[in-house]
């Protein structure tokens, strides 16, 4: 077998490999850890975080929908304080610890999701991130469908977008992703917005704004309503903003939206993700983020692909 | 215990499909391995295959557990898709189970504590497995335990010798009153009297409150098995959410499913 080359960048930011777990779906790694090897992941995005803690939205949060889900939750998240003190240490001594058996000698990311309700808060919360060694990176998440304030309503208009996303990248110095909500008409108009802002990259997509209803109560299933659809039902359309966006700027693109195997992260490379995030399927296989970066490996083989970056925008 | 408990992600095959009622089947799975031991109340996830309207595994409370054999049993009660699949293997079939997850019912203090177990419906699978737990571990409960039944009918009262042929007491409520006491569990009387040091229960949220409320009347500490709604079971989605007193929220796949309805805020 000839090295295969996985290594991808993300702008500054160098991944072991393409595959990223998404956050909302891994929680803060270390609930994973019985069932997957963190260290084969090129990264995790944490739980969206806000500065202050939040307890999110009421029960029922969750609805199964055809080949996906909806959800609620509502940005409920232990405050970042809290991560960065009491959540991060044991996470960074884990992935250490895997790291030293780990022949590719490069380190797992950690990325943080950050969200807030005000351009002040986003702040605050990025200079505390600023400071935290631990953290590789952040994915600045303007597109949380679940919240009253914030979240979304940056994200769907690029003037209000490119105004957080300037003001974080003045507190924050490490890469910067911006998550990016597909409830927009024109979505490559809010990734040029945020790159013109100052963004390293963009990661897409969030969830789609949708609704059930339970016809035996007549009344919807979610607390809220409204909640984020996820899962294989949602990638045609995350696949299609991908390759839409990455056209449409130079800054890096992280593609996500229903990612289940490996065919599935391949196809997000070719049309011009540098890496990609692995969300809802992590409820279903606990291992299938690892289980991907494997299959990556596995497809480039048999195709006698030496770099994962030549897969890159082929499309 | 349960924290430091390793979960994995076990390959069962089914050694037998029981049919108890026509809602209701017994499934006992195999290992190829001795398991982690398991407490009753805990619950595992398990693979079925996706279909239009399922994605996501279905949680289902551990109902035996013989984690030295290897050996656990799942009561299946069909309700959706996933169910159904579940309830139609065979000997011989393979199974993809998350095991065990979530915090399970916590033992007595004392080994001669008089207990009441309250079930209905699938709730009776944990209720049943801790009974077990609770006879035939190594340090056998040595008081009194009362376990009461509540369903619609007769018919559908589930494993009612298994549970006397355990050493328990045995007492049913039926809402046609073809059996037991006639009405629901909360006019027992051996719930009304509550002469218990702790109480169990697990069944639909209503009967759980209901429950929960007469033991808290008499003092008696009662601990409850949620059914929340989940999508990963390990924490890391927190779909399952219920508030706690102070409105906080508690994670019912991890901290849960068996909570104790002091500190609930439902």
């Amino acid at each position: 077998m000839t090295t295969l080359k996985l290594q991808t960048d993300i702008g500054r930011l160098t991944l072991k490999n393409p595959v990223m777990t998404a956050s909302g779906t891994f929680g803060y790694g270390l609930e994973y850890a019985d069932f997957c090897h963190l260290n084969a992941l090129g990264g995790m995005v944490l739980k969206g975080t806000t500065l202050h803690p939040r307890e999110g939205n009421p029960y029922p949060r969750m609805a199964e929908t055809p080949a996906g889900m909806l959800n609620a939750v509502g940005l409920q998240n232990k405050g970042v304080k809290t991560l960065i003190k009491d959540l991060l240490p044991p996470l960074q001594a884990h992935l250490s610890e895997a790291e030293a058996a780990d022949k590719t000698g490069m380190p797992t990311r950690i990325l943080v999701n950050l969200s807030g309700s005000t351009v002040e808060d986003y702040v605050e919360a990025a200079e505390l991130l600023d400071a935290a060694e631990a953290v590789s990176g952040v994915e600045l998440n303007i597109s949380c469908p679940n919240v009253k304030q914030g979240g979304m309503a940056f994200g769907t208009r690029p003037d209000t977008a490119a105004e957080v996303v300037s003001a974080v990248r003045k507190a924050y110095r490490g890469p910067l992703l911006v998550k990016l909500s597909p409830n927009v008409t024109d979505i490559a108009e809010m990734a040029r917005a945020v790159e013109g802002a100052g963004a390293d990259g963009v990661a897409l997509i969030n969830t789609l704004l949708g609704m059930e209803v339970d016809i035996e109560k007549a009344k919807p299933v979610l607390s809220t309503v409204t909640g984020g659809l996820s899962g294989p039902c949602v990638r045609p359309v995350a696949l299609r903003m991908v390759w839409q966006v990455a056209k449409a700027v130079k800054i890096p693109v992280v593609g996500m939206g229903g990612i289940v195997d490996a065919r599935d992260a391949i196809a997000f490379l070719m049309v011009g993700a540098s890496a990609v995030e692995v969300g809802t399927a992590n409820f279903e296989d606990p291992a299938s983020a690892e289980k991907i970066a494997a299959g990556i490996a596995a497809y480039m083989e048999r195709k006698g692909i030496a770099d994962v970056r030549s897969l890159i925008g082929v499309i | 215990m349960n924290a430091q408990t390793k979960r994995a992600d076990v390959a069962f095959t089914v050694v037998e499909n029981r049919r108890l009622h026509p809602r209701f089947v017994r499934l006992t799975l195999q290992a190829a391995d001795g398991l982690q031991p398991a407490q009753a109340g805990q619950f595992v996830q398990v693979r079925v295959p996706s279909s239009l309207h399922s994605f996501l595994r279905v949680p289902i409370s551990l109902h035996e557990i013989d984690a030295a054999q290897g050996r656990i049993a799942l009561l299946i009660q069909e309700v959706g898709e996933g169910s159904r699949w579940l309830s139609s293997r065979a000997a011989g079939d393979r199974l993809d189970v998350l095991y065990p997850l979530g915090t399970g019912f916590r033992r007595p203090a004392s080994a001669e504590a008089p207990l009441l177990l309250v079930g209905g419906g699938c709730g009776m699978a944990p209720l049943y497995g801790l009974l077990k737990q609770l006879k035939q571990g190594p340090k056998p409960h040595a008081g009194r335990i009362a376990f009461l039944t509540g369903a619609r009918t007769a018919a559908d009262l589930l494993m009612q010798d298994e549970i006397a042929a355990l050493g328990a007491e045995a007492y049913a409520c039926t809402e046609d009153g073809t059996a037991g006491e006639k009405g629901l569990v909360t006019v027992h009387p051996v719930l009304q009297d509550c002469a218990f040091e702790q109480v169990y229960t697990c069944g639909p949220t209503p009967m759980m409150k209901a429950v929960a409320a007469v033991a808290q009347a008499k003092r008696v500490p009662c601990q409850v098995s949620l059914e929340n709604k989940m999508a990963c079971g390990i924490g890391a989605c927190l779909c399952c959410v219920t508030p706690d007193k102070d409105r906080h929220h508690r994670c019912v796949c991890t901290e849960g499913p068996v909570f104790d309805a002091d500190i609930l805020g439902w």
